[in-house]
């Protein structure tokens, strides 16, 4: 069950979260959370509704700053950094809730994710520089060729916020891709669509790691995919990460189990295990 | 059945709805022309019958809209009559209400007698004679006796009438109320059959009507393909015959024609002889001086709009069957007329506005005569260049013309207007700079700025102290110095910049190419990261200072333009203004950063206000209450005030245009791109990696700095600047501007600004009314055009962006072979 495209590779660590507490008053969201991510890795984060799943991409994203603890990127520190910088280092996300930008067409939604990959300022866009306008038809291409790979092509010109749920979502992670990402953030991908989309999205997600070498950190509930394409499962309980391996691993967790489930695991088969939480999710 | 009733029970409803809008917005151009009428009635009378019919077509194209593919003939003339109804209610209540005024002692009487007394007769059917048995006012009191039967309640008569059968349009008469409803009802119908959605004639439904019967080969084009296209390029060339209508309708001299004058000819006698216009308005409509004023005003606006609608409908589309010296000739046709035109103008009334704005530039009078005529020829010669090199593509012709026309005739048209045209024009422009300037910070990235006129009014002060500063700032050679130092600091690191960035730009060429690699390696090049080797740089260094030493020697040893300084710093002026409001506009950035909505709203509320306090109580710089008096004009003192405006018109109308430029480029780079993310979602914006700090400050640095110009316009064109001149009017004003001309929009804020500023300014009277006008015409507009009058349309790309990616695709060998990219992309930049 586990990815087989291609197992994490080298051992250079992309992201290394280490021990990070994220506190909203009394509630603890986020508790001493540590996570490592290899290169080439499709990782996911797994856990109830409520867990801190979504904070903790937020924490890693620089939404939140977390009260205690390290995130290192690349080799550096990028806790307490604003989340523009975090992007600029190679930090790419998609929301829960797709956020995608209204008043501009699909094109120029994926071109804004380019944003800190030019240098065009309001002085060279006035007097349209040669340098600027190359830089500006460099990014129209890459745009392009970025709705070509999410097969977007024809409406580049739309609403973004006027096509199709499964596309939005296709064109929420171009627009992240456009900043040449090193790491992408996934937050449910496949919310809300059915199996046959799920599938497509499935697809897709590998097509990224595989075609564009990216590593990619995913929150999703639909287990079916992700025991299908991770490599690499973290699963997180009232902010605490309960438990972490291979799919397989994860789902012979008693821990895992019992945080989904809330009973004890021996009357349980594997499967099953997977369909409970799948219903829970939803 | 029932169902069938209650559809068409919501038919009804919708028609008494829009025609409850409708009569609102009749009163509200009632109370617009209320004050003036008092006193400019006779001019008014004639509107107000076609206003109504206007809106009244304006209500049925909406009803269509709303109607969609649901409409039938019942229930359009259900509708149309539930709205005639509403629309002579709410008209007959505010009657009712107009009455009350009266009898409180509003001297409203003599208005409405003119304007609105026929209306009134005609929706209410009750004859003119009985709406007016008022007795006279009491000459002390200015009340009527406390005994005197009031005049009667048109509402109460019409319900009573009887025989209510005096509608009269002139060629037909039908029953008051209720004939009303029944003829406005037809016109609604009529319209409706008309239209279908927004444009004129339904081509889809007639097409078919017509290939069904009478289809030919011959009528099948006609219809298909050259009548659209006809309608398209009567489009595209209606600034330009509206133009010639304007032209027709202003006296000039026509007795000498210029040729003779140029050539000397002529002698002054013989000039002053009669003026007269081709198309006499006066004499053949009958129409006052003052009307015949604001026809060619309103005619200036439209032509204004003709052309930023013309923009709209521009296609790219080959017409290869004409050949390259055609299209060439075609536009050029109507730049060169134009400048004919504008000679003849010129020379034929002895417009002498460009001398002494050149002779202020240290010119004599010869020279400056000559500089105006190079200028006129510059402006064409350019032009000339612009349309060669960008016809060779046969795709360009629409934009060419349209560009090649327009522009010469906004250049032109302030040369046909009066002093009192040119001085409306004058405030449209400098508003359309200043709501340039709301726009990018409230339409582009969405922040609402209430204190707009804190830099509108830092720009007006800064041109008033330095103007009145004349003397000082101006003194002699050491002004030169100061001039040829500034000149040589502006130029030195400019030189370097740009040659080191074409540099870049041959050097990096494949920059473009790598970056479609698509994968995560790209690259741009960067002005500060990719240095041109040494001794580049040192050459560039060598050559700029050369350039600088150059300049400051020009200025000082030879002493050429010495009279810049002396005769007037209006440049100097300009440059400050705006620079100082810039910087206002960059230090009210830092505290509004962390505030949203209508938090921010209320700081740059406060902002504004701290301004104009300020001015009232800094009285050492700005003169305080009383204001900065006397301010002079940016030209030499025997300089006449007509000339001024004139000069000023120009400044503006270039200033406008070149805000409007500089907008439309920052929309369509990184940074509007930036803002309008920021506009949608902050937080997602700033997650996608945009610096919120740097686009917020830059976005009111940006905007402040054009109010500076606007400012800087303003306090050239009034004489006399006070606090009052800087209220939080302004600002509200700008917001207006830019809400109703679309939030974002560019060509909106010209049409906002039009909207808004220039047909009030024709009513000078009715200040009081404005903010109703706003008001009611806010109300309208969110009901009607929720996006504004001209709104934005989304930035279409994909076609351009398909060119540019098989253009790479085609040949991978494309770093190899800079050359050919390189035209093609020229060719592409050119669109």
């Amino acid at each position: 069950m586990t990815g087989n495209a291609s197992q994490p590779n080298n051992g250079d660590v992309v992201l290394d979260v280490q021990g990070i507490t994220k506190r909203f008053g009394g509630l603890v969201a986020v508790s001493e959370a540590s996570l490592t991510i290899y290169r080439g890795m499709i990782a996911s984060l797994i856990g109830p509704n409520g867990a801190g799943k979504t904070t903790f991409f937020n924490c890693v994203t620089g939404f939140y700053t977390p009260d205690r603890g390290l995130i290192h990127f690349m080799g550096s520190n990028i806790a307490g950094l604003r989340p523009d910088q975090i992007n600029a280092r190679g930090i790419a996300r998609t929301y829960q809730n797709i956020h995608l930008f209204h008043n501009m067409s699909t094109l120029e939604n994926i071109m804004v994710g380019a944003h800190t990959r030019l240098s065009a300022g309001p002085t060279g866009a006035s007097i349209r520089h040669p340098l600027n306008r190359e830089e500006e038809e460099a990014t129209l291409i890459k745009a392009y060729e970025l709705l070509e790979f999410i097969d977007l092509t024809g409406m580049g010109d739309l609403d973004a916020t006027n096509l199709s749920y499964g596309a939005q979502r296709r064109l929420e992670i171009a627009r992240a891709l456009a900043s040449d990402p090193l790491l992408l953030l996934l937050d449910e991908p496949t919310a809300g669509m059915n199996p046959h989309e799920t599938e497509e999205m499935m697809r897709f997600i590998r097509r990224l790691r595989d075609e564009r070498g990216l590593t990619i950190f995913l929150i999703e509930h639909d287990m079916g995919l992700v025991m299908n394409i991770s490599d690499q499962v973290s699963v997180l309980d009232y902010g605490r990460k309960i438990a972490e391996g291979t799919p397989e691993e994860v789902q012979r967790n008693p821990l895992v189990i019992e945080a989904y489930l809330g009973r004890p695991p021996e009357e349980l088969e594997e499967d099953e295990v997977a369909t409970a939480a799948e219903e829970d999710a939803s | 059945m029932i169902q069938r009733l209650l559809r068409l029970h919501s038919f009804v409803k919708d028609g008494l709805n829009n025609g409850f809008i409708n009569g609102f917005l009749i009163v509200m151009i009632i109370l617009i022309g209320l004050p003036a009428g008092l006193e400019r009635r006779e001019e008014l009378a004639p509107f107000a019958i076609p206003i109504f019919i206007l809106l009244t077509l304006v209500f049925a194209v909406v009803t269509v809209r709303q109607f969609g593919s649901r409409a039938t003939w019942g229930r359009l003339i259900a509708n149309g009559v539930a709205m005639a109804i509403g629309t002579a209610i709410v008209f007959l209540l505010f009657m009712s209400l107009i009455n009350r005024w009266q009898a409180r002692g509003f001297e409203v009487q003599d208005y409405f007698a003119e304007v609105t007394l026929g209306t009134t007769s005609r929706l209410s059917g009750v004859p003119e004679s009985e709406l007016f048995p008022n007795p006279e006012v009491e000459p002390i009191s200015q009340e009527y006796p406390e005994d005197a039967e009031l005049r009667t309640d048109p509402m109460i008569l019409a319900i009573n009438n009887d025989d209510i059968v005096v509608f009269d349009l002139g060629f037909i008469k039908v029953g008051g109320l209720f004939g009303t409803a029944l003829v406005l009802g037809v016109i609604a119908v009529v319209v409706v059959a008309g239209y279908r959605g927004w444009t004129l004639i339904d081509w889809q439904a007639a097409q078919a009507w017509f290939n069904q019967r009478y289809a030919t080969a011959g009528s099948k084009r006609l219809l298909n393909s050259q009548l659209p296209m006809a309608v398209h390029w009567l489009r595209l060339i209606m600034p330009a015959l509206l133009f010639l209508l304007l032209w027709s309708t202003i006296s000039m001299n026509f007795d000498t024609p210029f040729w003779e004058d140029v050539l000397g000819e002529s002698t002054i006698e013989e000039m002053d002889g009669g003026r007269s216009s081709i198309l006499d308005l006066g004499e053949q409509f009958n129409m006052s001086p003052r009307a015949i004023q604001n026809f060619q005003l309103i005619m200036v606006f439209t032509i204004v709009v003709s052309f930023l609608l013309a923009g709209r409908s521009l296609r790219q589309r080959e017409y290869a069957a004409l050949p390259y010296l055609g299209r060439v000739v075609l536009a050029l046709l109507f730049p060169l007329a134009l400048l004919a035109l504008a000679v003849w103008r010129i020379e034929s009334d002895e417009i002498t506005f460009i001398s002494p704005t050149l002779s202020f530039a240290g010119l004599d009078e010869l020279e400056a005569v000559t500089a105006s005529l190079l200028v006129g020829y510059g402006v064409v010669i350019i032009i000339a260049i612009y349309v060669l090199l960008s016809l060779r593509d046969s795709e360009n012709l629409e934009a060419t013309l349209l560009f090649a026309s327009g522009i010469p005739i906004l250049l032109t048209m302030p040369l046909f207007l009066d002093q009192y045209q040119t001085s409306v024009v004058n405030l449209v422009a400098i508003y359309t700079i200043l709501g340039m300037g709301l726009n990018i910070v409230v339409g582009y990235a969405g922040l609402l700025d209430l204190g707009h006129v804190a830099f509108f009014a830092v720009g007006a002060y800064v041109y008033a102290f330095i103007e009145s500063n004349r003397q000082h700032i101006s003194a002699g050679h050491a002004n030169d110095v100061l001039f040829g130092l500034i000149t040589a600091a502006i130029l030195a690191p400019l030189v370097i910049v740009t040659a080191t960035l074409y540099w870049q730009q041959y050097h990096n060429r494949q920059a473009i190419d790598r970056a479609s690699d698509g994968g995560t390696e790209y690259r741009m090049a960067r002005l500060w990261r990719d240095q041109p080797p040494p001794l580049v740089t040192l050459g560039l260094l060598v050559l700029a200072i050369g350039v600088a030493l150059g300049g400051w020697y020009l200025f000082e040893q030879v002493g050429l333009f010495s009279g810049v300084g002396r005769a007037s710093p209006f440049l100097l002026a300009l440059v400050l203004g705006l620079i100082s409001a810039g910087f206002a506009g960059f230090l009210l950035g830092f505290p509004v950063l962390r505030l949203r909505g209508d938090y921010l709203a209320i700081v740059t509320l406060g902002f504004g206000e701290i301004i104009s306090i300020s001015l009232e109580n800094l009285e050492n710089l700005t003169g305080g209450p009383f204001g900065a008096q006397n301010v002079p004009k940016p030209l030499p003192s025997d300089a006449t005030i007509a000339e001024a405006n004139l000069t000023i018109l120009y400044l503006a109308t270039i200033g406008a245009m070149a805000v409007a430029f500089l907008a439309l480029r920052l929309r369509h780079a990184r940074q509007g791109r930036a803002w309008t993310a920021l506009r949608s979602d902050e937080d997602i914006a700033q997650a996608m990696g945009i610096n919120l700090v740097n686009a917020k400050l830059t976005a009111f640095t940006i905007s402040a700095a054009f109010a500076g110009i606007a400012g800087v316009l303003f306090a050239a064109r009034q004489s006399n600047l006070f606090p009052t001149n800087f209220s939080l009017n302004i600002s509200i004003n700008v917001l207006a501007i830019v809400i109703i001309g679309g939030m974002g929009s560019v060509p909106g804020v010209v049409v906002g600004s039009i909207a808004l500023v220039g047909l009030p300014e024709m009513l000078r009277a009715i200040k009081d009314y404005r903010i109703m006008a706003f008001g009611g015409l806010l109300v309208a507009m969110m009901l009607v055009r929720p996006g504004g009058l001209l709104p934005t349309p989304l930035v279409s790309l994909e076609e351009r962006a398909r060119q540019l990616h098989s253009r790479l695709g085609k040949s991978p060998p494309a770093q190899e072979n800079p050359a050919a990219s390189d035209e093609d992309k020229e060719r592409a930049d050119d669109r």
